[in-house]
């Protein structure tokens, strides 16, 4: 698969997939969008979640976000609001099902030549300015402007999907 | 399960987040959750303890995934009610989770309006619009 290839099967449907959840479903404006591939190297926003990807396609999913968007996705997500002393919780947890959302939304499209691409459950990582690297991969990033701050988007798989 | 009104829920998902918004639409619907799980395994233990009328049920979860939970639930209770509650929209996965014996599926994200639905396709209720308009308020308070 060619990188191009790549962009059109993999990463544009979850491009359109979290754009639709962010535009129509919590109600904040996309400002922009630019995607890029990258050498290994991310520079995460202050919450990410990790997927890994098996079967028809090996590699990793991750979603990492600045802490307004969640905060602002909390408001219309969580039912019944968030109380102050559970706010870390919920948002760590939030973060974790709204990638899972996205990817599993879209999870139809990473079915290679038969093959369906299973998930394991988000991990999640905390914290700002941390560089994944992930070895012996390819990776392709998208970072999506919002009104409420920055998420990435990063798909990691082995280099011969490219 | 009594009337419509009073159904006894099993909620089982690793997410924290999800199990919460589940349990405050089922409470605003007028039913009582009477346990939730985070895992395949919990899932088993808890329907054997509270025999809960209902289990919503997520699929991808560590240690035992929804879809084995299931099978092995119904192996000893085979007119349990399942509602499989998944953000997986692949063909493959909905088939396995009907064969498994699950009697409705939501696709994440959760909506009240989704849950009416699959309450009323569960215990053939009214009608989904009738449904839907006898629980307006709340539906219109938990649909996104």
């Amino acid at each position: 698969m060619s990188y191009k290839n790549c962009e059109d099967t993999l990463l544009s449907p979850l491009i359109e997939r979290a754009k639709s959840f962010f535009i129509e479903d919590i109600g904040i404006d996309v400002v922009e969008e630019k995607n890029e591939k990258c050498q290994n190297e991310i520079l995460f926003f202050y919450h990410t979640s990790i997927i890994a990807l098996s079967g028809g396609i090996v590699g990793y999913f991750l979603m990492s976000y600045e802490k307004l968007i969640l905060e602002k996705t909390a408001d219309s997500f969580v039912y019944g609001g968030v109380d102050e002393d559970e706010k870390e919780e919920i948002i760590e947890s939030l973060a974790d099902e709204v990638t899972n959302i996205i990817l599993g939304n879209v999870l139809g499209s990473f079915t290679i030549n038969g093959v369906d691409t299973n998930t394991t459950p988000p991990i999640q990582v905390t914290g700002i300015s941390e560089i994944l690297i992930f070895s012996k991969k390819e990776t392709i990033s998208l970072n999506i402007n919002t009104s409420y701050g920055k998420v990435l988007l990063a798909f990691s798989a082995d280099e011969m999907i490219f | 399960m009594n009337n419509d009104t009073n159904i006894k829920i099993l909620v089982v998902d690793d997410s924290l987040i999800m199990r919460r918004n589940i349990r405050k639409i089922f409470k605003e619907l007028g039913h009582i959750v009477v346990g939730e799980a985070t895992t395949g395994k919990d899932a088993i233990e808890m329907y054997k303890e509270h025999r809960p009328d209902v289990i919503t049920m997520d699929i991808t979860m560590p240690d035992m995934n929804g879809i084995e939970a299931v099978e092995l639930i119904k192996d000893f209770s085979p007119d349990v009610k399942v509602i499989m509650m998944t953000a997986h929209g692949q063909e493959d996965m909905v088939i396995q989770a009907i064969k498994a014996g699950a009697k409705a599926y939501i696709l994440k994200p959760v909506t009240a309006i989704k849950i009416v639905s699959s309450i009323d396709k569960l215990f053939n209720l009214k009608n989904v619009e009738e449904k839907t308009e006898e629980y307006k308020d709340i539906v219109d308070d938990f649909s996104m």
